[in-house]
C-alpha cells in the first residue's frame, strides 16, 4: 500500500469534488420537465388534436413558474452572481452552458407569451377607482387626497400592465402554430443540451458518455408526460398514457446502455460505474429510478391500457413514481459524477 | 538555578529562545524560573515562555533592523551586510538599540560610542576602506582576499594541533591522563523497556524550531505533529492512522493528546514526532496545545563526560489510547 | 511559438513547500486557499523505501479541457500558452473547475475561479515565477518549450526520464516530472495507482 499525503488542497476539491450540488440537480430535473410539456403541448397544438384543453393550460401556465425556479436555481449556484448578466454579453461557441444560457432566454420568452395569454379574458374589464373630489382645504383633507391620488396611480399603472400582458397574449393566440413550433424546437433543445453540457466534462468519466444526451431529454419528455397525466382530466389522460408508456421503454432502453457502456468501458469508466450503480448510489439507480420510477409505473399505466384496474394503486401513483425517479435520476448522476476521476 | 550552588543565579535575560522546547525537562526549566527575581526576555514573537517573565523587550525580525557584519572566512572569505528593508512594525526595536540602551541606564555609557548602528558599522567597515554605500553598491557582500588556513603554520614550520605531541593523537594522552578513555569505548544505549519505545524528535522543513507554528501561513500546512508509529506494532496495539494517543515516558511525564500517523518510514522500536509543538500558550491561539511537546517529554538526557553533549534520544514513551 | 512550462526535478524536491509559500506571499492567495499543493508518496515495507515528493500546480496544458467550457470567456489560454482568469468576467459557474481532470482549480473567496498563473506578472517583466525563484535546490525551471536551449528544455535534455500526470486525459499538460521514481515502466515495483498516474508525455 503506497501511503501518500496531500498538504495545500483546496477544500472545494479534496477529498472529493463539490463544485455543483442539489441547485444543479434540481434544475436538470426542471428544465427536463418544462422541456417535456413544451413538447407534448407543441406537439398536441401542430397535430390539432382534440379535446386536450386542459393539458394545454397546464402546460402553458406551468412553464413559466417551473422553468423561473430552475434558472433561480442556477442563479443561485453561481459564486459570482453579480457577474450573472455577462452570460448574456456574449456567445461563446464551444461552451455549452453559453448554448443553454441562450437557449434558455429563448425558452423563457415562449414561456412567458404562453402564460400571459392565459390571462382570463374576464379580468380584461378597465377596473377604475373613484376619488372622492372634496372642496374641504383643511391639511388631513390634502393628505387624504393625495394618498388617494397615489394609490390611484399604482393601480393605474397595474391595470395598463395588465392590458399590455393581455395584449401579449393575444398577440400570442394569432401565432399559435408558430408558437408550438418553437416550443418543440425549444423544449427538445432544452432536454439535449442539458446533458451534452455534463457530457463534454471529459474529466468526470461518469458523464463522458454520448448517451447521456438523449437520456436528460427522454427523460424529461417522461416527466413532462408525468405531470400533465397528474393533473388533467380521465379522458386526456388515457390517450396520453401510449406515448408516455413508450417514453419510459425508450428511457428504459437509454439507462440499461448507459449502465453498459460502464460495466464494459475504460477503467475510469468501470471505476465511475461502480459508484453509480452500486453502494448507495446504485440503490438510488436501480431502486428509485429503475424500478420504482420507470417499471413499476410502466406496468401500471400498461395494465390500465389493457384495460385492468391494479387493486390498490391510486390513479396518480405512477406520475408521481415517474417524477420521482426522475429527480432521483438527475440527483444521482450529477452527485455519483462529481465522484467519479479520470 | 535551583540549588544556588556553587553561587545563585537571580536574574535571566532569556533572548531569542524558546525556553520550553529547547531545554529537555520542562517541569525543571519552570523550577528554575520561579526561583528567579527578576526574568527579562527578548524575542521577535511571543512564546511560552514569555508569560513567565518580568519584563519583555519586543525585538524587530531581521528584515527591521541592521545586524553585526557577517564575517565568514572559509574557502572564499566574505564579508556581508545585514540591514534592514523596512522601518520595525508597531513597537519593536533592533537589538543593537536595545542592548545600547540598557548599557547606558547600566552606567555603561563607555562602552557605546557609537549611537546608530550605521554608525558602528561605519567605523568598522573603514578599517578595510569600506563605507555602508561603497558596501552597498558592490550588492552588500564583499569578497575579501584570504590565505589558507594551513599557510601561516606552513611558514613558521610550526602545528595547528594543540595536542602535546603536536599531531592528531587518534590515541589522546591527554584524556588518559583524565582518567578517562583514551580511545573511544562503544557503551551501549539502554534500550527501552517492555511496551516502551525510544522516542525520536526531528524536523519538518515547513517549521523553524519551536519559533514558527503560529505563523498562519505555515501552520495552515503543518498545523501540528503526529506521532509516527511502525505500521506492524500500529496493528498489533490496535491503533489507526489518525487516532489520538497520549505519550507517556518513563517518568510518568504524559505529553499529548497527539495524532498518530502509522507508517511504514519508522522502526519498529522508535517513535518520531516532530520538534516544537505542543505550546502551551493561550496567546498563540492557532497552535495553543496542539500536538505533542518533545521536550517536555525529555526527562531524562545523557551528558557525555568529555565534550559535556546533551543526548536527548534516551526518553522512552508508551502510547495511550485516548478514550 | 512561444510555449511556456515548467519542471520538476524529483531528485532535487524536499519537499519544504517553500514555493507554496512563496506563491501565497506573491499572489495574496488567502488563507485556507492554495495554488500549489504537494503530494507525498512513500511506497515499500520498512527498510525497503522509496519516496517522493510531487508538487501539483496548474499544468497549463496544451489542450486545456477548462478553456472552452467558459461561458464567458473569462478564462483563456494566452499567446505565450499561460492559462488565465480574468475575475473581471468570472460568474463563478464552476464549470472550469469540473472541467479539469487534475482539480487544480478553486474558487477563490471573492467568488471567481484561481489558479496558478505561472506568476504571468512576472513573466511579463522577464522574471521566473515566485516558485521557481525560491525553490533552494533548484529543482524548479521555468522557460520557453519552442526555444532550443531555454533553462525547461535544458533540464528536459538532462533528465533520465520526463513525464506527466495522466497523460491518458489528452490535455497535454505543461509541467513535467523528472526523474520520477515511479513510472508505468516500474509497473511491477511500484504499486499500480501510483504507477498510473505518472506517463510520459503525448508530444
Amino acid at each position: 500500500m503506497p501511503e501518500i499525503e496531500l498538504t495545500g488542497a483546496n477544500a472545494l476539491t479534496f477529498p472529493t469534488l463539490t463544485t455543483w450540488g442539489w441547485e444543479i440537480a434540481a434544475y436538470l430535473f426542471l428544465g427536463g420537465l418544462v422541456a417535456g410539456l413544451l413538447v407534448f403541448a407543441g406537439v398536441i397544438r401542430l397535430a390539432n388534436a382534440p379535446r386536450f384543453e386542459r393539458a394545454l393550460r397546464v402546460s402553458d401556465l406551468a412553464g413559466l413558474p417551473l422553468l423561473g425556479v430552475g434558472m433561480f436555481l442556477l442563479f443561485l449556484d453561481l459564486s459570482n452572481k453579480s457577474n450573472v448578466w455577462r452570460f448574456y454579453t456574449t456567445f461563446q461557441v464551444t461552451s455549452v452552458i453559453s448554448w443553454g444560457a441562450w437557449i434558455l432566454l429563448a425558452t423563457m420568452v415562449v414561456l412567458v407569451l404562453r402564460f400571459v395569454a392565459r390571462v382570463p379574458v374576464a379580468l380584461e374589464r378597465d377596473w377604475r377607482l373613484e376619488i372622492g373630489e372634496t372642496k374641504r382645504k383643511s391639511a388631513i383633507a390634502k393628505l387624504k387626497s393625495a394618498i388617494r391620488s397615489f394609490l390611484f396611480a399604482i393601480v393605474r399603472f397595474v391595470v395598463w400592465t395588465w392590458n399590455v400582458a393581455v395584449s401579449i397574449g393575444a398577440w400570442a393566440k394569432r401565432h399559435d402554430r408558430a408558437l408550438a413550433l418553437a416550443g418543440v424546437v425549444l423544449g427538445i433543445g432544452v432536454g439535449f443540451y442539458t446533458g451534452v453540457f455534463l457530457s463534454t466534462l471529459a474529466a468526470r468519466p461518469l458523464w463522458n458518455s454520448a448517451v447521456l444526451a438523449p437520456l436528460f431529454l427522454i427523460s424529461g419528455l417522461a416527466s413532462g408526460g408525468a405531470f400533465l397525466c397528474l393533473l388533467i382530466s380521465e379522458d386526456e389522460h388515457k390517450r396520453l398514457v401510449p406515448f408516455s408508456l413508450m417514453m419510459c421503454g425508450v428511457e428504459l432502453v437509454l439507462l440499461l446502455a448507459y449502465a453498459i457502456n460502464l460495466v464494459f468501458g475504460t477503467d475510469a469508466a468501470q471505476r465511475a460505474g461502480s459508484i453509480l450503480l452500486g453502494g448507495a448510489f446504485g440503490i438510488v439507480f436501480w431502486g428509485l429510478v429503475v424500478l420504482l420510477g420507470l417499471l413499476v409505473p410502466a406496468t401500471v399505466e400498461g395494465l390500465e391500457l389493457l384495460h385492468r384496474r391494479v387493486p390498490l394503486i391510486p390513479a396518480r401513483m405512477p406520475p408521481i413514481l415517474k417524477l420521482s425517479g426522475s429527480l432521483a435520476l438527475r440527483f444521482a448522476i450529477v452527485y455519483a459524477g462529481l465522484l467519479s476521476f479520470v | 538555578m535551583i540549588t544556588s550552588k556553587p553561587y545563585p543565579i537571580k536574574g535571566l535575560v532569556t533572548y531569542g529562545t524558546c525556553l520550553f522546547h529547547t531545554l529537555p525537562n520542562v517541569a525543571r526549566t519552570k523550577d528554575a524560573l520561579k526561583n528567579l527575581d527578576f526574568h527579562l526576555v527578548i524575542d521577535t514573537l511571543p512564546q511560552d515562555h514569555v508569560a513567565w517573565a518580568d519584563v519583555v523587550l519586543p525585538e524587530a525580525t531581521y528584515l527591521e533592523r541592521y545586524d553585526e557584519l557577517w564575517a565568514c572566512g572559509h574557502k572564499t572569505p566574505y564579508i556581508a551586510l545585514r540591514e534592514p528593508a523596512i522601518d520595525p512594525l508597531y513597537q519593536t526595536k533592533p537589538a543593537w538599540w536595545i542592548v545600547r540602551e540598557l548599557g547606558i541606564r547600566l552606567g555603561l555609557e563607555d562602552f557605546f560610542q557609537w549611537k546608530t548602528a550605521e554608525e558602528y558599522l561605519k567605523r568598522r567597515l573603514s578599517s578595510i576602506g569600506l563605507n555602508l554605500e561603497k558596501l552597498r553598491e558592490q550588492g552588500g557582500i564583499t569578497i575579501q582576499p584570504g590565505k589558507p588556513y594551513l599557510a601561516d603554520f606552513e611558514k613558521e614550520n610550526s602545528s595547528p594541533f594543540t595536542t602535546a605531541s603536536g599531531k592528531v593523537e587518534l590515541y589522546s594522552d591527554a584524556l588518559e591522563k583524565a582518567k578517562l578513555d583514551p580511545l573511544p569505548k562503544y557503551e551501549p544505549a539502554p534500550e527501552p523497556p517492555a511496551g516502551f519505545f525510544r522516542l525520536l524528535y526531528g524536523r519538518s522543513p515547513v517549521h523553524t524550531f519551536a519559533r514558527t507554528q503560529n505563523t498562519p501561513l505555515l501552520n495552515e500546512l503543518f498545523p501540528e505533529n503526529e506521532v509516527w508509529l511502525n505500521a506492524a506494532i500500529a496493528a498489533q496495539l490496535g491503533i489507526k492512522n489518525g487516532d489520538r494517543v497520549m505519550l507517556e515516558n518513563q517518568d510518568k511525564t504524559r505529553g499529548g493528546p497527539v495524532k498518530a500517523k502509522v507508517t511504514e518510514r519508522i522502526r519498529k522500536d522508535c517513535v518520531f514526532i516532530v520538534h516544537g509543538f505542543g505550546h502551551d500558550a493561550p496567546g498563540m491561539k492557532r497552535t495553543h496545545r496542539r500536538g505533542a511537546s518533545d521536550a517536555a517529554l525529555q526527562t531524562r538526557y545523557a551528558l557525555d563526560p568529555i565534550s559535556g553533549g546533551a543526548g536527548l534520544r534516551v526518553n522512552f514513551v508508551k502510547l495511550v489510547k485516548e478514550a | 511559438m512561444t510555449r511556456y512550462a515548467m519542471t520538476i526535478d524529483l531528485e532535487r524536491c524536499l519537499g519544504c513547500q517553500a514555493c507554496v509559500v512563496a506563491c501565497k506571499t506573491e499572489n495574496q492567495v488567502p488563507l485556507g486557499y492554495f495554488r500549489l499543493r504537494m503530494r507525498t508518496i512513500v511506497v515499500g515495507t520498512f527498510p525497503n523505501l522509496r519516496g517522493e515528493f510531487r508538487m501539483e500546480q496548474c499544468f497549463h496544458c496544451d489542450n486545456a479541457p477548462c478553456v472552452p467550457v467558459c461561458p464567458t470567456g473569462a478564462t483563456y489560454k494566452t499567446p505565450q500558452g499561460i492559462v488565465l482568469v480574468d475575475p473581471v468576467k468570472c460568474t463563478g459557474c464552476k464549470a472550469c473547475v469540473t472541467a479539469c481532470p487534475y482539480n487544480m482549480r478553486f474558487i477563490h473567496p471573492d467568488g471567481y475561479a484561481d489558479k496558478c498563473t505561472f506568476c504571468e506578472h512576472r513573466v511579463a517583466e522577464g522574471r521566473v515565477p515566485a516558485c521557481v525563484e525560491t525553490c533552494p535546490t533548484g529543482a524548479r525551471a521555468f522557460g520557453d518549450l519552442d526555444q532550443a536551449n531555454s533553462p525547461v528544455r535544458q533540464m528536459l535534455a538532462q533528465a533520465r526520464r520526463s513525464d506527466v500526470l495522466k497523460p491518458e486525459t489528452g490535455a497535454c499538460p505543461k509541467l513535467f516530472y523528472l526523474n520520477s521514481k515511479f513510472t508505468n515502466s516500474d509497473a511491477e515495483d511500484a504499486p499500480a495507482v501510483v504507477a498510473s498516474e505518472m506517463g510520459k508525455a503525448g508530444h
